[in-house]
């Protein structure tokens, strides 16, 4: 094929695929995007001016079957990690929530939610034995927090604090001494 | 502390960037056409700046597509979002494309029955007349090739996600410039007489190498496809 009719078919498949993935991408989420604080929201920044609330009635499945609801952790300081089983950064990511849970188990509650929707808590609870990891795994149940921060990467920690705020959001693996004393100050 | 999270805030996404470009610049849909091409862009009698050129040209090219697709993706959130929460049934679907592809790179009659005879090294791309057709070239193939790709272009959208501070963006897509480019400077960089017999050599074992990119294909495109959760047999990273 000569390279202008190549470059040519290559620029439609471009517009084709493109256009499809944006217009599903719309149609699947630009409702919740305009809803969603994500504008306002800056990642590593101590979001307490924005007295953001988790919603009470947000509730996730979790792999060993139960439902947990946001609200019945209230007092307690969680960190959400929103990740997915085929993250391999996510991997990295558990080494340092597992010291973490080790050193700051009991007053900080440790989730971890996958945000593709095609993975089950069946499959949850296969990664949890898999990596051995002590702490509840489960589903981002109606994409709540996908479609509420605009989650584009993962994995992508969220701390919340004890009187159910959002209190920070971090893109990309976190550090343990960070997270320590962020937990330790809230 | 803040020293920590600098070091895994570039060094993470680097060497992610180094695992996607490396599958990009081995993925068996641009290997071996378009090194191929590049051979016989290139003349024996070619000095080494003229072929340093050349390849910049076409390097320049694949380099444009493979960064259209992550920014189109990076800037407009909601693509962004459906590709991190899509993942799994994203890569079942270019699994099957992949699967097919291979199907009809392994089998000639598949091939002819589908009329899709130019997907093949005897219908590799004609040879150009300037550096312009050279870079149209690297960029409409590596368009076309996208899917085979696909999955290691959504990771470097997810990397590219990661990255708030601008030099270290810039340092990570030179990471994954430099991966997809050394192995075509590296046949810039070999004597024009060595390229030329290995270019002779390479179209004399067209078939064979059809037959053997077709099976990579064909054995990429099923394990994509049984990654997805319905057939139960992922692989937890």
């Amino acid at each position: 094929m000569e390279s202008e009719k190549m470059a040519v078919a290559g620029v439609i498949l471009v517009v084709v695929v493109v256009g499809l993935t944006l217009g599903i991408s719309v149609l699947a989420f630009q409702e919740h995007v305009n809803e969603s604080p994500s504008t306002e929201i800056t990642a590593d920044t101590d979001l307490l001016e924005l007295s953001l609330q988790v919603p009470s009635d947000w509730e996730f499945a979790i792999s060993d079957g139960s439902t947990l609801a946001i609200s019945d952790l209230s007092g307690k300081v969680i960190l959400v990690d929103l990740m997915a089983t085929w993250c391999t950064y996510c991997a990295t990511q558990n080494s340092i929530l597992e010291s973490i849970h080790n050193t700051l188990g009991g007053p900080l509650v440790i989730l971890s939610l996958t945000i593709d929707r095609s993975e089950t808590v069946a499959m949850m609870e296969d990664y949890k034995t898999d990596k051995g990891l002590p702490w509840d795994h489960g589903v981002d149940t109606g994409a709540s927090f996908t479609n509420y921060f605009s989650i584009t990467s993962v994995p992508t920690l969220v701390l919340i604090d004890g009187n159910g705020y959002f209190r920070y959001i971090h893109v990309g693996v976190w550090s343990e001494a960070v997270i320590t004393d962020l937990v330790t100050s809230l | 502390m803040e020293i920590m999270q600098g070091i895994i805030d570039l060094g993470v996404p680097l060497i992610g960037a180094l695992t996607s470009g490396l599958y990009i610049a081995i993925s068996p849909c641009l290997f071996p056409l378009l090194p191929l091409f590049l051979m016989n862009s290139l003349q024996a009698s070619d000095s080494r700046k003229r072929s340093l050129l050349v390849t910049t040209a076409l390097v320049a090219g694949i380099l444009v597509s493979v960064g259209f697709y992550a920014i189109i993706a990076f800037t407009i959130s909601s693509i962004g979002m459906f590709l991190a929460s899509s993942f799994r049934d994203l890569q079942l679907i270019l699994g099957i494309v992949i699967l097919f592809f291979g199907l009809v790179m392994f089998s000639d009659k598949l091939r002819n029955a589908l009329h899709l005879s130019r997907i093949s090294m005897h219908g590799k791309p004609s040879k150009p007349s300037n550096l312009g057709q050279v870079f149209l070239t690297g960029l409409g193939y590596t368009l076309l090739a996208a899917p085979c790709a696909g999955p290691a272009i959504i990771g470097l959208v997810g990397i590219f996600g990661t990255l708030t501070n601008p030099f270290y963006l810039l340092l990570v897509f030179l990471m994954v410039s430099l991966i997809i480019a050394i192995p075509y400077f590296a046949i810039a960089l070999v004597a024009g007489e060595a390229r030329t017999g290995l270019a002779m050599s390479i179209s004399n074992k067209a078939r064979t190498i059809e037959i053997i990119t077709g099976v990579i294909l064909i054995l990429l495109g099923l394990f994509m496809i049984l990654q997805h959760p319905v057939f139960g047999l992922y692989i937890l990273f």
